[in-house]
């Protein structure tokens, strides 16, 4: 009961925090820019990216994930978490923190939370772009076929995949960006990651490298045999590992002395 | 009832080989002003980090409230408020609304929110964001925070430090009023001798992690008067001089035109004044060397201890 009313007393300072901060509008801009950049293509070369059979909504969604998973999202959650947690080192705010009356793991977890959540309202902010991007070709190119709403869903189902997919990233870059002040130090890892994924996509073993999930999430997106299975192995993997970091990172942090 | 806020029994505490602190004992009576003085480097942020928490306890006992700090870390907490050096203000957000964050971490009722902001006078300046703050007002919203939750106990680390005089001045009034009007317990810590006697009742001064002076200030005054001297100015020094001999002054190496006699107690400084006089000589200027307290401090912190008077 204890633990529950330590939570929200934390999360809901955690929240105001973020008020007028760039994390906050970083997860919501992100989104919006990536959709409309495809938004601008589509509108000027659509008849090129969707043939004559195929689903706009799948195209369209198509562009959007690839670009997201392989370049944008390892720093887009390097930029977010070490932006949250920088506004902490920023203000020199962990001695603080931890002479407030609230146990260690509840400050960790409400941060934690803090940041899966941004990245959660970021998925969300793009599923609302998508859809708004989609409503706008329709008005301006309906040739394209943005019409019908049919295989949306398959569309929703990815983008939660995906969140899920990232939970791993997030967790290696929270640890990070607790454990370091350096902003190189997170975004090097991002870039890392964008390197690695990019040189190693066609090792057989790919699939099993953490920064890689996401984009085996949408690797076969819209007709790969497990693209409506919510848990697919890189989803559970990317859950159960991003727990494995994340509980790691706490044992680390916790026993962190502040100076 | 125990009489301590604070207790510390034989604790020591390192980084690494390097000691920091060496069976540090310290008493802090509830009610007081503690003023915790020692030079940069003593070991007084290790001790305020060791109270609070922040740095784990390995050797000897921390006691808060009665409490052992290892094991009732977040009811200590909850009972005492901490100023760490500088204040951790979110500087993109308002003095107000950093209140309110604070506010939620600790549960504090809401209205103590405009309580605490006329207490640090901080009301007409809430809604402004705290970029905008000088040092001093930092340093007020910085205490301020500290007393949301209506704590017994203040710890303030170097409150006054890097401010303007002004700043000083309005930090200090408001620790003293914080002290005299709610009756709170301030453990203050300063490398300035000068600060803590502005406020301090009670000190212990501390250099490389042991206690060297530890009671009530004005003990201090008096064994500090012990080895003061009296710097006099007359007419006719010459005259003056004999005289202060035949009284069995002791007097002390002579400058130019200034006489120079040691002195064990105020008193004598009076009798002094009266002798000179009555015997006709005129007296142009009689000091009690200003550096008294200052240069104890220093004595102390360099030569060890003086007169530990526990208790």
């Amino acid at each position: 009961m204890n633990a529950i009313l330590y939570y929200r007393s934390s999360l809901s300072a955690e929240a105001l925090k973020l008020k007028n901060t760039f994390s906050l509008w970083l997860a919501i801009l992100a989104p919006c820019a990536l959709v409309s950049m495809y938004v601008i293509v589509f509108w000027s070369k659509g008849e090129h990216f969707v043939p004559a059979d195929a689903n706009a909504w799948h195209r369209f969604a198509q562009q959007n994930f690839g670009i997201y998973t392989l370049l944008l999202m390892p720093i887009f959650i390097a930029l977010l978490t070490s932006l949250t947690n920088g506004i902490e080192h920023k203000a020199n705010g962990w001695k603080h923190l931890y002479t407030t009356p609230l146990p260690k793991s509840t400050i960790y977890i409400a941060k934690a939370t803090t940041v899966v959540g941004l990245v959660l309202l970021s998925t969300v902010v793009f599923i609302l772009a998508f859809l708004a991007g989609g409503w706008f070709l329709n008005l301006v190119r309906p040739e394209l076929g943005f019409g019908s709403t049919a295989g949306l869903g398959l569309v929703f189902i990815t983008s939660l995949k995906l969140f899920l997919a990232t939970f791993v990233i997030i967790a290696v870059q929270f640890w990070l960006s607790m454990r370091w002040s350096s902003f190189a130090l997170s975004m090097g890892a991002g870039v890392v990651a964008i390197i690695t994924v990019v040189v190693g996509m066609r090792w057989e073993h790919m699939h099993y490298y953490p920064f890689a999930y996401p984009f085996f999430t949408i690797y076969t997106f819209p007709s790969g045999p497990n693209t409506a299975t919510i848990f697919t192995q890189e989803v559970l993997l990317s859950l159960g590992v991003g727990l494995l970091v994340f509980l790691l990172g706490y044992f680390d942090i916790s026993r962190k002395r502040i100076a | 009832m125990n009489p301590y806020i604070i207790e510390t029994h034989g604790l020591s505490y390192s980084f690494g080989k390097r000691q920091v602190l060496q069976n540090l004992e310290l008493r802090v009576p509830k009610g007081t002003i503690f003023g915790f003085l020692g030079p940069n480097g003593a070991g007084k942020s290790t001790t305020i980090r060791i109270l609070l928490g922040l740095l784990p306890v390995p050797k000897g006992q921390v006691l808060l409230h009665g409490l052992d700090l290892k094991d009732n870390r977040l009811d200590i907490l909850r009972q005492t408020g901490a100023l760490i050096e500088m204040p951790t203000l979110y500087r993109h957000l308002s003095g107000y609304d950093n209140l309110e964050m604070h506010r939620r971490m600790v549960r504090a009722p809401k209205h103590r929110i405009a309580e605490v902001l006329k207490i640090v006078g901080l009301a007409q300046d809430a809604h402004r964001k705290t970029s905008e703050y000088s040092l001093g007002m930092s340093q007020r919203l910085g205490i301020a925070l500290a007393l949301l939750p209506d704590p017994q106990l203040l710890i303030l680390d170097e409150p006054t430090n890097g401010l303007d005089p002004s700043g000083i001045r309005e930090v200090r009034e408001l620790i003293l009023r914080l002290n005299r009007d709610l009756g709170k317990t301030i453990f203050l810590s300063s490398h300035l001798l000068s600060e803590i006697e502005k406020c301090a009742t009670e000190l212990a001064i501390i250099d490389k992690g042991e206690t060297l002076y530890q009671g009530s200030l004005k003990q201090l005054y008096q064994s500090a008067f012990r080895t003061n001297v009296l710097r006099l100015e007359t007419n006719n020094n010459s005259v003056a001089h004999k005289l202060l001999q035949d009284h069995q002054y002791q007097l002390l190496a002579q400058e130019a035109d200034i006489l120079t006699v040691q002195v064990k107690e105020k008193e004598q400084a009076a009798a002094i004044n009266k002798l000179l006089v009555e015997n006709g000589i005129s007296v142009y200027s009689l000091q009690a060397n200003s550096q008294n307290l200052e240069e104890l401090f220093l004595s102390i912190t360099n030569k060890g201890a003086i007169t530990p008077a526990m208790h």
